[in-house]
């Protein structure tokens, strides 16, 4: 399913109509790095927020379903604006019993699995891409997450995103893995929360530079797209 | 020893202020600064509340229950209004003196108390509906955990309400209003002085894509009163 997606580029909504997941949908580089690292770093409780037309959900759960164990969480809101294509392609793959979709806003579903009991070994941050939004989907995916689970973040070149990851790097117990590229950034977690209640280190400001695809994408989607 | 027959927020408020002190359950007293505001942002925050005709209030980081008095003697004096007192630390840290002071003032029927951390108490506050026109954000001085404070109140906040973030000399929490200047539709109101910073809501969040505004870094200096009087608290910290 996933091959089929990146090498057509398109997706298809359940009447048949064909819709182009770019920029929406991660590239296939990140999908492969996120895949290699949920196969060989045995991550198997998974979540991400920002579902949108399935790409990284198909490269997490076509992990688990290979090994046969793992369990994934996806988060989105906003599923209708995508057409349901997401949960429609991880039902067409065959995936939906490895997953568990909740349509609500991450601010909401977050803290709920986190009073549940949720545990996490792996989350992918690529909700809202708002530096409040993105850090607030990482304290409640940090509280979570066990000692060495990876976090990573989508989307790293949007300044809000580079902020985000900075923070986190000066601030948290965290340490920067090797990403393919500057739109993935990759974090294991070294040790709980335990900073004193006032603990604070600065921040560089944290654009990183865009590859040219990534570019491109910001182009796509600012310019021809309209959005902000 | 303190008079722990007072009647009233406002009479119990002074005389903490007069005396440095608050008392726990088996009469032994205590320092309430630095922990607690001091009695200047008080008086800012029970004009802001009473000027402002603000009848539903909540605060992160109730501790001694100093600014929780200010806010609900107002509610009391004018026999209007509820505030919601957020702590996770209530029971242990602070010996449930905070619990205390709202008994002693008369305050159980206006002040909800949630002894939980910030992070678990603001979701399911805004999950019950509760709607707010003032929060005080004094919880973990931490820039990803005020923020967090900050964006939970906000989506429980009408516009033109109005939210004060206390010890804003702290970076953490001074970056914090920084980006919400910058990013959110807020405005800031005169302040007292630096360790105050009072911002009031212009319009609902209505951000789109990936909307985003540098934002000035910096702490605002502590004024030389504030930098005294927290030296005891910073230096047992230090030092354990």
């Amino acid at each position: 399913m996933l091959d089929r997606i990146y090498a057509t580029g398109t997706v298809e909504a359940e009447d048949g109509t064909l819709l182009r997941p770019f920029p929406s949908g991660l590239p296939r580089s990140h999908a492969a790095q996120i895949a290699s690292l949920v196969r060989e770093r045995e991550l198997h409780r998974t979540l991400e927020t920002g579902l949108g037309y399935g790409l990284s959900a198909l490269a997490i759960c076509e992990v688990h379903e290979a090994r046969g164990s793992g369990s994934h969480i996806a988060i989105d809101p906003n599923q209708e604006r995508y057409r349901s294509i997401g949960l429609l392609n991880l039902r067409r793959a065959g995936l939906d019993h490895r997953v568990r979709v909740v349509e609500a806003r991450s601010d909401e579903a977050l803290p709920m699995l986190r009073a549940e009991g949720v545990r996490l070994d792996f989350a992918l941050i690529d909700g809202r891409h708002m530096l409040d939004m993105a850090l607030l989907d990482f304290v409640y995916v940090d509280r979570m997450l066990d000692v060495g689970g990876i976090v990573a973040f989508h989307d790293t070149w949007m300044p809000a995103i580079g902020e985000a990851v900075a923070y986190v790097v000066a601030n948290r117990a965290y340490e920067e893995l090797d990403a393919v590229d500057h739109g993935l950034a990759v974090l294991r977690k070294l040790g709980e929360d335990d900073r004193p209640w006032d603990y604070h280190r600065d921040f560089p400001r944290g654009r990183r530079w865009p590859t040219v695809r990534d570019g491109l994408r910001n182009f796509w989607t600012r310019r021809l797209r309209g959005r902000h | 020893m303190l008079n722990t027959e007072v009647r009233g927020a406002a009479e119990l408020l002074r005389q903490i202020y007069e005396t440095s002190s608050v008392e726990a359950s088996d009469g032994t007293t205590v320092s309430p600064f630095p922990s607690g505001i001091p009695r200047e942002h008080a008086d800012e925050i029970m004009r802001l509340v009473r000027e402002h005709g603000l009848t539903r209030t909540l605060e992160t980081g109730m501790a001694y229950g100093v600014s929780t008095l200010a806010i609900g003697s107002v509610h009391q004096d004018r026999g209007e209004g509820t505030h919601i007192a957020i702590d996770p630390g209530q029971d242990t840290h602070f010996k449930g003196i905070g619990r205390l002071n709202v008994e002693r003032a008369g305050l159980e029927q206006r002040v909800r108390m949630l002894v939980k951390r910030a992070d678990a108490a603001l979701p399911m506050l805004r999950e019950e509906g509760v709607r707010l026109d003032f929060g005080l954000i004094d919880g973990r001085h931490l820039f990803d955990f005020a923020l967090l404070d900050f964006f939970y109140i906000d989506r429980m906040l009408d516009v033109g309400g109005i939210v004060a973030f206390h010890d804003t000399w702290k970076a953490g929490v001074a970056e914090v209003v920084a980006f919400v200047l910058a990013n959110r539709a807020y405005e800031r109101l005169p302040q007292v002085d630096h360790g105050l910073t009072v911002l009031r809501k212009l319009a609902d969040d209505d951000r789109k894509g990936w909307f985003h505004r540098d934002f000035r870094r910096g702490r605002q200096r502590a004024t030389l009163r504030y930098s005294v009087m927290s030296l005891p608290g910073r230096l047992r910290r230090r030092l354990s």
